[in-house]
């Protein structure tokens, strides 16, 4: 019977950038890789390089970046054998227009999630945001049906220690559809992939095990440069997942690591390693 | 120069509960205390235990719940000689004046008592005006330490304002400001045990009895029962009575609290 592992990321590029390794190191051991996007993926600049050398952010609707995030991610999902999974939750703000009333959020104008935002092109009114999807029994049904039906042996999700509400909307989706499926008799396990956020304290980024990665770190690379539209310059000397894949290496003894705080171990199943 | 600790919490009571040993011990020991309460407290349910001992949940709309919840905030705040200070960023959800729960989304209405475009308890941490307002009640009453909530719990709202206090932390620091910044761990064990390990204790022994009088104050919120539990739970592992435990996010000049 074949095993598989369950990545969820809040966006496209997430899962690559953060446990990329993890995915390609698994998927030649014969695992099979469960994809799993938590938003619609409609914010964010779109970054392209230019004939000089220069990167230029641009700035879309809400259908342009969806279409363009979710290509990418079909990408990065082919090279690890499979297709993505969205569940489609609106992220909290888009690049705005006539209708928005503007706010500047990552050094852009941004319309934002608030109440009495007017609904954004491609979105339906009835569906909850990435930020509430936790709080939602039908959109934690979803993921827990995903769960069971895939039966992963572990399930890899972003941690609590992050800058990104996005994340931490996604992490809670996780945990509270982990545990629905646990109760129905799931028995895999769950790990929150850790991002190495300092500034909420160095005991916020401890974690429990790793994955060696150094035999993968290129094709990791490799593996995040399909995220064109975010990640210009994969190959650029100080490359932040690159670094963080190497520094966690060195504090495990190898010499590129991903690194994981165990959220429960599941019954039975194998450690990653 | 009186010596100051400011505590910022997502809800009314989240302070007493969380922290609500350590606000106690400081007064008494001389510091002001400086109470910041994030949210515009519109939402949860009432709840009401009459003398037959029975439980009664009433679902009040924005406005009454934000007058409630507010005043018993004052309340208590006013057993440390403080007075609360509301950054009123509306919550992610509420109980319309028909007792329905209406949620945050793209294209819902504005609730009754809140004002168009602001910034929700959710994105405030992003919002620069929002950052500056705490950051400036952060270096008017330049604290000695800061004690928010922490990032191993799952209320999405605790989880952002641990946001909005740290960035805004970390904008006074870059404006010259020395004090340190504590999360306060919640003990929500589901998040796995690393995500539950603390930097420091403080020693509430003399102060868990005052401490639940204070949590009390908030009559219309059920107190979790394992409140004091959790306390002592965490007062064995520390050597004493009961303690509340906490991560250093920043440490600043300050002396440890203890």
């Amino acid at each position: 019977m074949k095993k598989f592992i369950m990545a969820v990321g809040a966006h496209a590029d997430d899962i690559e950038l953060n446990v990329g390794g993890t995915l390609l190191k698994y998927r030649d051991k014969g695992y099979g890789v469960v994809y799993v996007m938590a938003t619609n993926n409609m914010s964010g600049g779109w970054s392209k390089i230019q004939l000089d050398g220069s990167v230029k952010v641009e700035s879309h609707g809400t259908v342009v970046m969806m279409r363009q995030r979710k290509l990418e991610a079909a990408k990065g999902a082919a090279l690890l054998g499979t297709v993505p999974v969205h569940l489609d939750h609106p992220q909290r703000h888009y690049n705005g227009d006539e209708r928005t009333n503007n706010t500047v959020c990552w050094g852009r104008d941004c319309a934002e999630l608030r109440y009495g935002s007017p609904l954004p092109e491609g979105v339906s009114a009835d569906v909850p945001t990435i930020v509430t999807a936790h709080e939602d029994g039908r959109a934690c049904g979803v993921l827990a049906d995903l769960i069971l039906k895939h039966d992963p042996e572990w399930i890899l999700t972003h941690g609590l220690v992050q800058r990104d509400i996005e994340h931490m909307g996604t992490a809670l989706l996780v945990l509270k559809s982990y545990r629905r499926a646990v109760s129905t008799g799931y028995k895999g396990g769950l790990l929150f992939w850790v991002e190495g956020h300092r500034y909420l304290g160095a005991t916020n980024i401890k974690w429990d095990i790793y994955v060696d990665i150094t035999e993968y770190i290129e094709k990791k690379i490799d593996l995040i440069s399909v995220h064109e539209c975010q990640v210009p310059f994969p190959r650029k000397p100080g490359f932040s997942p690159r670094v963080v894949s190497e520094m966690n290496g060195k504090a495990a003894g190898c010499g590129a690591a991903e690194v994981y705080v165990i959220v429960s171990k599941g019954k039975g199943v194998i450690p990653l390693s | 120069m009186i010596k100051t600790i400011m505590f910022i919490g997502a809800h009314s009571g989240d302070i007493e509960v969380f922290a609500g040993g350590t606000v106690l011990k400081y007064f008494d020991e001389g510091y002001r205390i400086i109470y910041v309460i994030t949210t515009n407290n519109m939402s949860g349910v009432w709840t009401r235990c009459p003398l037959d001992g029975s439980i009664r949940v009433a679902k009040p709309g924005s406005l009454e719940m934000m007058r409630l919840r507010k005043s018993e905030a004052v309340a208590a705040a006013l057993k440390v000689a403080a007075c609360p200070v509301f950054l009123d960023h509306p919550q992610r959800n509420y109980n319309s004046r028909e007792g329905e729960l209406k949620e945050l989304r793209y294209g819902c209405g504005i609730p009754e008592g809140v004002a168009e475009n602001v910034p929700s308890i959710l994105t405030a941490h992003e919002n620069q005006e929002s950052r500056n307002e705490l950051k400036d009640i952060i270096l008017s009453n330049n604290p000695e330490w800061i004690v928010t909530h922490g990032v191993d719990n799952e209320q999405i709202e605790h989880l952002a304002t641990a946001l909005l206090a740290a960035k805004s932390y970390e904008d006074a620091v870059s404006d010259g400001y020395s004090g340190g910044l504590l999360l306060w761990q919640e003990g929500c064990w589901n998040t796995g045990a690393t995500n539950n390990l603390w930097d420091v204790f403080v020693d509430i022994s003399g102060y868990a009895d005052r401490k639940m009088e204070l949590v009390d104050m908030h009559v219309s919120r059920k107190v979790p029962h394992y409140v004091r539990e959790r306390n002592m739970d965490w007062g064995k592992k520390c050597g004493c009575g009961y303690a509340e435990i906490y991560i250093i996010a920043g440490h600043g000049n300050s002396q440890l609290l203890k």
